[in-house]
């Protein structure tokens, strides 16, 4: 934006590439939508308490039975539940919910990229279940003796903070197609017990019938469990993070694709307010 | 003056419509999930991927048998619907503004609250044997038929317990705005 003033041109603003800003509205977002899931009474209990009760039944029936797999496992398994959780409940309906508080138009409307808008949006509600992982590693060592000795410190941060982003960017994917699917909430319903299972988060892949493999290695909850277990009982966790993040890349360009979908969709048809 | 004699319909026969025509309307109106794409995925898939959770879980800690996990699930799946099912006949009430113009009629509230909780003691029932069935058919679950009776006693008796709760925690829950978390977790 310019001014004339005196025959001279002088930027009033000064004016950066677009792209440019992408990132800081990236993180103004994220920061925002954290505060506010992490205010939601909702959320908290689906990423704060659930994920305990669940970390309580697989460490008491480790305990109680003949496996000698750590408790460490299945705490970082019920902690990928609660992020999981988060996703499919905050992140499924992440649409819907912003036409329901009437912030849809607005957000449309802004010059940001509606996608990066969204993305800051799943990215934040991703974060929050971070609150799970915390919660059942703390509530391993405290109720059940839990050994808390990582093997790879540096390497479990890096773990965490790439599988939240993956998972986060899949809550974008998961968003952006729930809309187009008008009872959404029943499927969020009946998407957690199933991706839990397939992706053995609590129950080894092994285990688990050999048809539902593929399944598991495109859904990013698998790998992240995985480089997070390597990280801290033992192993090699840059594959898994090697994976995760290869994930995160194919979810972000179909993430990206479907958001540009459903809002042109939306404009052309003039459908932005209703379902 | 004219006066208007009002004929009522014999006490006992108001009852029994505000319970069975009352509680069918109600179900029909509340019940969000009625419609097939609300009811397969929420009272038949979630319930069957819980049981297929839990036993694998199961077998991979070493601990309980098949049945163990399986008996316990559809148990657990039947209060759940009847938690969920009255909270939500209660809480919709609140949501729509109907709950205060019921209440402020002169229908027995016996009749009025028991006939909301008959459907949802039926669908709860309906979940609990598709659990069973389910399970058969892909677990290798195989119950003893002479205990047949016992166990469709168990689960009609654990009905009423789930839907008190229900009727309890629905002013609670939809207060906090967390309704719908409440029902099943703190079952697990």
């Amino acid at each position: 934006v310019r001014a004339t003033a005196g025959g001279l041109h002088r930027p009033i603003f000064r004016t950066v590439p677009e792209p440019l800003t992408w990132p800081r509205v990236l993180l103004t977002g994220w920061f925002f939508q954290l505060k506010m899931q992490a205010q939601s009474g909702f959320m908290v209990l689906t990423a704060l308490l659930q994920p305990l009760i669940f970390a309580s039944i697989a460490m008491a029936d480790q305990q109680a039975g003949n496996r000698t797999l750590p408790l460490l496992y299945y705490a970082l398994g019920a902690g990928i539940m609660g992020i999981w959780s988060t996703v499919v409940f905050g992140c499924g309906g992440v649409i819907s919910w912003q036409r329901h508080q009437g912030m849809l138009e607005p957000l449309v409307m802004a010059p940001a990229p509606f996608a990066v808008v969204m993305m800051s949006i799943t990215l934040g509600t991703a974060t929050v279940g971070l609150y799970s992982m915390g919660a059942t590693l703390l509530w391993g060592w405290l109720v059940f003796g839990a050994h808390l000795h990582f093997a790879h410190p540096l390497l479990f941060i890096l773990a965490a903070v790439v599988t939240v982003i993956s998972l986060g960017l899949l809550g974008l994917v998961l968003g952006s197609s729930f809309v187009l699917y008008r009872n959404s909430n029943a499927l969020s319903n009946m998407l957690e017990y199933p991706i839990w299972l397939v992706t053995g988060l609590l129950v080894p892949l092994s285990l688990i019938p050999g048809w539902t493999h593929p399944i598991a290695y495109v859904l990013a909850p698998t790998w992240g469990v995985e480089a997070l277990r390597s990280a801290a009982i033992g192993g090699q966790p840059l594959v898994p993070i090697g994976w995760c993040t290869l994930a995160s890349a194919v979810y972000l360009v179909l993430g990206v694709a479907l958001v540009t979908v459903v809002e042109r969709r939306a404009r052309r048809d003039a459908t932005l307010t209703f379902q | 003056v004219t006066s208007v004699a009002v004929t009522r319909p014999p006490l006992r026969n108001h009852f029994w419509r505000v319970f069975f025509i009352g509680g069918l309307i109600s179900y029909r109106a509340l019940f969000y999930w009625i419609s097939p794409w609300q009811y397969i995925p929420t009272m038949l898939g979630a319930p069957l991927f819980q049981i297929l959770f839990f036993v694998y879980l199961g077998r991979a800690t070493g601990v309980g048998s098949t049945s163990f996990f399986v008996v316990g699930n559809s148990i657990q799946i039947c209060s759940m619907a009847g938690i969920y099912g009255m909270t939500m006949a209660i809480a919709n009430e609140r949501s729509f503004q109907t709950l205060s113009p019921i209440l402020a009629t002169p229908s027995n509230r016996v009749a009025l609250f028991l006939g909301r909780g008959l459907p949802v003691l039926i669908t709860g029932l309906q979940t609990c044997l598709f659990g069973f069935l389910v399970s058969a058919l892909i677990l290798g679950f195989r119950p003893p038929l002479e205990r047949f009776p016992v166990w469709r006693w168990r689960c009609w008796s654990r009905r009423p317990p789930a839907q008190g709760l229900g009727w309890r925690w629905a002013p609670s829950g939809f207060e906090s705005g967390t309704s719908s978390w409440f029902p099943t977790s703190p079952t697990s």
